[in-house]
């Protein structure tokens, strides 16, 4: 039992949501699917507020984006036609790979979001795919995904309200691919990458690359992103990109791998997850 | 008329079918029979420890030390006792300290008695501290935050190694611990020294052509029981208490924990339920006697149940150990002479240190002929959470270091690793040079070898798993991904079948009214299916359908004794016992049905629920239940018998994996996995190969993915089922398995066993299969992917 | 508080906690084939469906199953009539300990009530859900496919 939770709201509109979780007392937290909230049983918290009543469930698309309830579960990104086209089915395929069925059909976007696990792969796909967020904190706004994974080193406060995530469409020339190191084939991933190709001919107009297993939460290689823009895409450049993915950043020694290995893995991801990216996007 | 019940003769003739049938002819020996309680289990009814409450149960919990090793110099329980709700706080002050050890074996203890109830030191990090009963399980962990504890911190021991250095901290300094002269060296953290030799080890050297040393790794891992401890405990109408625990050992717990609460045996009743799962962790007294104890301080009902992050840092593992194995080898590639140096830990306490140990010494240097072999042995406290028994009780250590390092040395020989193994693995008639010495805490008995079906095992499983295809360098890359490359691995394996010359086990077998029977053992299924396997004995020796048994196991007060289940013991020991109960009751049927029949007894067969003469003139068993209970000389038609075993029947195993490593990674995949088995007769083919689908898993893990790591301060890191891996059902190689039909004629129907063997072989083949893939050797598991990584770019220096 | 749900057909008025579980409402209620083996959603035998999808009771609040239809072991077969998952499971030899047997066949059932006939794969991925020690998940995986292959 979670015993410091004493009260349960589950208001009907947005305003009442942001009343209840901008209370000073009691500590009151926003619940999505509960499937990281609820196995906290943190005891510092003494109410929840239930987004569920909030028409936060939705998919929904037009020319220019396809837009992505926060309360949406990670197994309707598995399972909907609509998210199985975008890039080249890369958030689908991130999403099953993200964690098990009976998980995927409770957790919610919003609440992947806010947790902001280093290794996620929906989250990887979602940058990779440059989405963009529009959150309540402290007013309503968009921003960039990456910029708010960044901005918060630890989780996202659950007192922010997420409201939805939307993904710029793409051209129809696009690939996206993941790559991981796991130590068997469902485990945790150690390092991952997701990246995304537009090609025109064999020139890659644009590519996005996004890193897991790093950082606190995951990132976008935007600088690394820039050395495709308009380039031929060769092993070359490929090589040379993996060279300044290496030389960028600290990488983390843990338990589970040393610096050296992440730092070596990241590169071997980076190049596969282009790699493959390019060759959806050159069957397209 | 009495005869002894370990008589050889007896015991070698317990593979005999009733009225003479081969095992094709037999009823239900043999046969896929539909476990008796599935559909029970299968409907979600209540069986399971938890499942039933007395009317009002206290809740208990365990405070636990956050220190590793510590002074408790001083502990406040007055917070705590005041909170409403709460109905005892117990420290050390508040029991009589009697040393006990937790390991569930049999008279005399060979574990060092090395443990309180409640002490005033801690060891570990998960150590008890103190306990509290409650009325429900918030209160009771509200009191524990209320426990004031002041700690004086001791330095900390978490290395193997870092035991033995002369500045090394004692971890059981106290004065009333006890062990094995010789064996049990506690001023020097050795919970268990031993050295056993056999023949000449100079001269076997010195016969050899080349000499073969390595040193081997294996991890602490957890058993991962999906139904964790749990233990309800309360004063029945008589002042007994009585126990209701998801345990392996009830006998062993009622005996042991005699004495340390207070109580003689007989006002203590033991009852097992529904387990789910042990593996080993539970043949330990793990919650029981700080129940019982709160019970007996409450005067009520007490429940207790672990967390799983208890199970993970406050129960039991597997002993980490290092192998070092030295071995002769003559050119002619037979083995002269081998030596099995061990050093392990077992943690803050001993519980199984020197049988776990024993026993990888005695199943890894019985496996290859060789007249010189030399076992030592030393386990060492660590100031790490308590190893204990889990399935495999040391073999899976040993096979993994033996069966790896006979790799390295074919491989340097140039043979092919099956061909060498198959001119020195044991064969019928050999005797295990070192069967006296290890005998699990006494003397062993050496005795024959009766029967082998390796070579068969070994030669199928080569060709289910296409051994052939190690010779064709095309099949080793995988098309569209360089990087890849494939590889095949393989293990023989040996284990046991129940400890000669101590384990027993007793069956009680009466008849009813309309032909049923009550078969009561104190055997213990802990989802072994052994419930339906000693049911098929009995239903096969009675000619009656195995519904017509009626099963009721592991309790105390209700049925005869028996040690428990661990060491592969339930069909070859307790099923001794049922076939030889079935077979007296066998008799006084024919007795009363040849009076019936006019016939003479030894004229009548037993069949389909009848009894029939030569002429198929017939009654049916109901009709000779009323005639014994209620008409002609009435009698209850029961029996009582038990069964002991001095025989050596080990059962055989082949392990097969096919890998593909991804030589940039190091990650390892495991596509395939092909394991044969010689268990003798099988009694229910579908419990084997569950046992050996399970058994394989286990080893997987071992393998490629569990291990407890550990802080230098002694905190476990990933103590969750997040950060330690289990395989899931979306991962697993593609397995396949066979059993090779045998007979051993020590064991029921020619039974061996078949529990443990298969958490003995993936491990050993996949590290194989990687030396196969990508000529890379790794002398250690997990084979994490850093871990072959890091062999890759060494080897390509 | 009060909530109303239904439990395998039937209408709950319940008097529930916020901060309680549905897998302790559950198991208070009498539905013992839910069971404990994790504190945090990991090892899946606290499964129950709920509107036909399989999810961890342990991590579920039971407020948050308010208006939803609860479905546990103990609804989808008795004894005279057992559900066919029951029955496969029992005949193929795939109940072990069975401490994991209400989770897998729920599983199992929230994937055939939806696709009556997978593969091997969507059998595999419906059963990771739930932990297993004893069975290596082969003969589970087996009852599935006998039950989707006997066109049920």
């Amino acid at each position: 039992m979670w015993s410091s939770v004493q009260e349960y709201h589950r208001p009907k509109s947005i305003q009442s949501a942001l009343r209840l979780i901008g209370r000073v007392q009691p500590h009151t937290v926003l619940l999505a699917g509960g499937t990281w909230l609820v196995a906290m049983h943190d005891p510092s918290i003494q109410a929840v507020v239930d987004l569920r009543d909030l028409d936060l469930v939705f998919i929904k698309n037009n020319s220019q984006r396809l837009r992505l309830g926060a309360m949406t579960t990670i197994q309707t990104l598995v399972e909907h036609p609509l998210v199985q086209k975008v890039g080249g089915g890369l958030l689908a395929k991130a999403s099953q790979h993200s964690a098990q069925l009976s998980t995927r059909n409770v957790a919610t976007l919003g609440g992947t979001l806010a947790v902001g696990d280093s290794t996620s792969e929906v989250l990887l796909a979602l940058l990779a795919l440059d989405a963009q967020v529009v959150i309540h904190s402290p007013i309503w706004r968009e921003t960039a995904l990456d910029a708010l994974l960044s901005d918060h080193p630890a989780h996202l406060s659950p007192q922010v309200l997420i409201k939805e995530v939307y993904i710029p469409t793409l051209p129809a020339e696009s690939g996206g691919a993941l790559a991981e190191v796991r130590p068997t084939p469902r485990d945790h991933p150690i390092v991952n990458a997701a990246a995304l190709v537009v090609r025109k001919g064999r020139v890659c107009r644009i590519a996005r690359i996004a890193l897991g297993g790093i950082a606190p939460h995951p990132i976008r290689l935007r600088e690394i992103e820039a050395m495709f823009f308009y380039q031929p895409f060769d092993t070359n450049l490929l090589s040379d990109a993996a060279e300044a993915v290496s030389d960028t950043m600290n990488y983390p020694d843990d338990s589970r791998a040393s610096a050296a290995y992440r730092r070596a893995m990241v590169a071997i991801m980076v190049t596969r997850a282009l790699q493959e990216a390019w060759e959806m996007a050159i069957k397209e | 008329m009495s005869r002894p019940y370990n008589d050889p003769d007896q015991m070698l003739k317990m593979s005999e079918h009733p009225e003479g049938l081969s095992p094709d002819e037999m009823r239900v020996v043999g046969k896929r029979v539909p476990r008796l309680d599935a559909m029970k289990l299968a409907l979600g009814k209540p069986a399971y420890t938890d499942d039933f409450m007395p009317p009002s149960v206290l809740h208990g919990k365990i405070l636990h030390s956050p220190h590793a090793h510590a002074l408790i110099k001083r502990i406040d329980t007055s917070k705590a006792r005041a909170l409403p709700g709460v109905h005892a706080v117990l420290t050390w002050q508040d029991i009589k300290p009697v040393r006990f050890t937790t390991a569930g074996q049999s008279h005399p203890l060979p574990s060092p008695l090395d443990t309180l109830i409640l002490d005033s030191k801690v060891r570990f990090v998960g150590d008890r501290v103190a306990a509290v009963a409650a009325d429900t399980p918030e209160i009771a962990e509200q009191a524990l935050a209320l426990i004031k504890v002041e700690y004086e911190v001791l330095p900390v021991i978490v290395e193997i190694e870092d035991a033995l250095k002369l500045d090394a901290p004692v971890i059981h300094d106290e004065q009333d611990c006890s062990g094995f002269e010789g064996v049990f060296l506690p001023q020097k953290n050795i919970a268990a020294h031993f050295v056993a030799e056999a023949g000449s080890m100079a001269s076997g050297y010195a016969e050899a052509d080349c000499i073969f040393e390595g040193e081997y790794r294996v991890p602490q891992v957890q058993h991962v029981a999906l139904e964790p401890h749990v233990c309800i405990t309360w004063l029945d109408e008589d002042n007994r208490l009585v126990i209701r625990s998801s345990t392996q050992v009830p006998f062993h717990v009622r005996r042991i924990l005699a004495p340390v609460l207070g109580l003689p045996d007989k006002r203590i009743r033991v009852i097992k339920p529904r387990i789910g799962g042990g593996f080993g962790g539970k043949q330990e007294i793990l919650l029981e006697d700080i129940c019982a104890t709160l019970t007996l301080v409450t005067g009520k009902a007490v429940r207790m149940e672990y967390t799983r992050a208890e199970e993970f840092s406050a129960a039991r593992s597997r002993h980490p150990q290092i192998l070092r194995f030295k071995t002769g080898v003559r050119r002619d590639g037979t083995i002269s002479a081998m030596t099995l140096s061990l050093l392990a830990t077992t943690g803050a306490y001993g519980s199984h240190a020197l049988t776990v140990q024993g026993n990888t010494g005695s199943k890894a240097l019985a496996l290859y002929r060789c007249p010189n072999l030399r076992f030592e042995m030393d386990v060492v406290y660590t100031n790490r959470p308590p190893a204990g028994a889990m399935r495999g009780y040391g073999v899976p250590q040993g096979l993994f270091a033996l069966e790896v390092h006979m790799d390295e040395i074919a491989t340097e020989l140039g043979l092919d690793p099956i061909e060498f193994r198959r001119r020195n693995w044991v064969q019928i008639g050999d005797v295990f040079a070192l069967a006296e010495a290890l005998g699990e805490g006494r003397k062993g008995f050496p005795n024959p070898l009766r029967s082998t079906g390796l070579a068969e095992c070994v030669e199928r499983g080569a060709q289910m798993i296409g051994w052939e295809r190690r010779r064709d360098p095309e099949w080793r890359n995988v098309p569209s991904k360089p990087y890849l490359r494939r590889g095949l691995g393989m293990a023989v394996l040996i284990h046991g079948s129940g400890i000669p010359g101590i384990d027993m086990g007793g069956a009680y077998l009466k008849m009813n009214d309309d032909g049923s029977f009550n078969l009561m053992f104190g055997a213990t299924d802990l989802g072994t299916g052994a419930d339906t396997v000693l049911a098929q004995i009995a239903s096969e020796v009675l000619g009656c359908a195995v519904e017509d048994i009626i099963v009721y196991a592991a309790d105390t007060d209700l049925t005869p004794f028996d040690k428990g289940a661990y060491a592969s013991s339930t069909t070859f020991v307790s099923g001794g016992a049922v076939k030889k109960a079935a077979e007296k009751v066998a008799a006084m049927i024919k007795n009363v049905a040849g009076r019936m029949l006019e016939t003479p007894p030894d004229k009548l067969q037993l069949e389909d629920g009848c009894v029939f003469t030569p002429d198929r003139e017939g009654v049916t068993l109901r009709e000779v239940a009323l005639e014994s209970l209620h008409l002609v000389d009435q009698h209850q038609i029961q029996a009582a018998e038990s069964h002991m075993s001095l025989m050596y029947a080990p059962p055989f195993a082949a392990q097969f994996a096919e890998v593909e490593v991804d030589t940039q990674t190091g990650e390892v995949r495991v596509k395939r996995l092909v394991f044969g088995i010689d268990c003798g007769q099988p009694i229910n083919p579908d419990g084997v190969e569950g046992q050996i689908d399970g058994g394989m898993s286990m080893s997987l893990g071992y393998g490629l993915s569990e291990e407890m790591l550990f802080t230098a301060d002694g905190h476990l890191l990933n103590g969750n089922l997040r950060d330690y891996h289990v395989f899931r059902a979306d991962e697993m190689p593609r397995i396949e398995r066979f059993i090779v039909q045998g007979r051993d004629p020590s064991g029921p129907f020619g039974a061996k066993a078949a529990a443990e063997i298969p958490t003995d072989g993936v491990a050993p083949a996949l590290v194989n299969a990687i030396y196969d893939a990508i000529g890379v050797r790794l002398r250690l598991i997990p084979a994490t992917p850093e871990r072959v990584w890091r062999a890759i770019q060494k080897e390509s220096r | 508080m009060e909530i109303c749900l239904s439990i395998n057909r039937e209408e709950r008025l319940l008097e529930i906690q916020p901060g309680e579980t549905l897998f302790e409402v559950l198991r208070h209620l009498g539905y013992l084939g839910v069971k404990h083996g994790c504190e945090d959603g990991s090892c899946g035998v606290c499964a129950v469906l709920l509107d036909g999808q399989v999810i961890h009771s342990c991590i579920s609040l039971a407020v948050q199953a308010e208006g939803h239809a609860i479905t546990t072991i103990e609804g989808i077969g008795t004894y005279d009539h057992p559900h066919p998952l029951q029955t496969a499971f029992v005949a193929a030899g795939a109940v072990q300990c069975g401490y994991c047997t209400p989770a897998m066949i729920l599983a199992a059932k929230a994937l055939l009530d939806k696709n009556p006939h997978p593969g091997e794969a969507e059998v595999r991925e419906a059963l990771s859900s739930v932990l297993c020690r004893c069975t290596g998940y082969l003969k589970p995986v087996e009852a599935v496919l006998r039950v989707a292959q006997g066109g049920d």
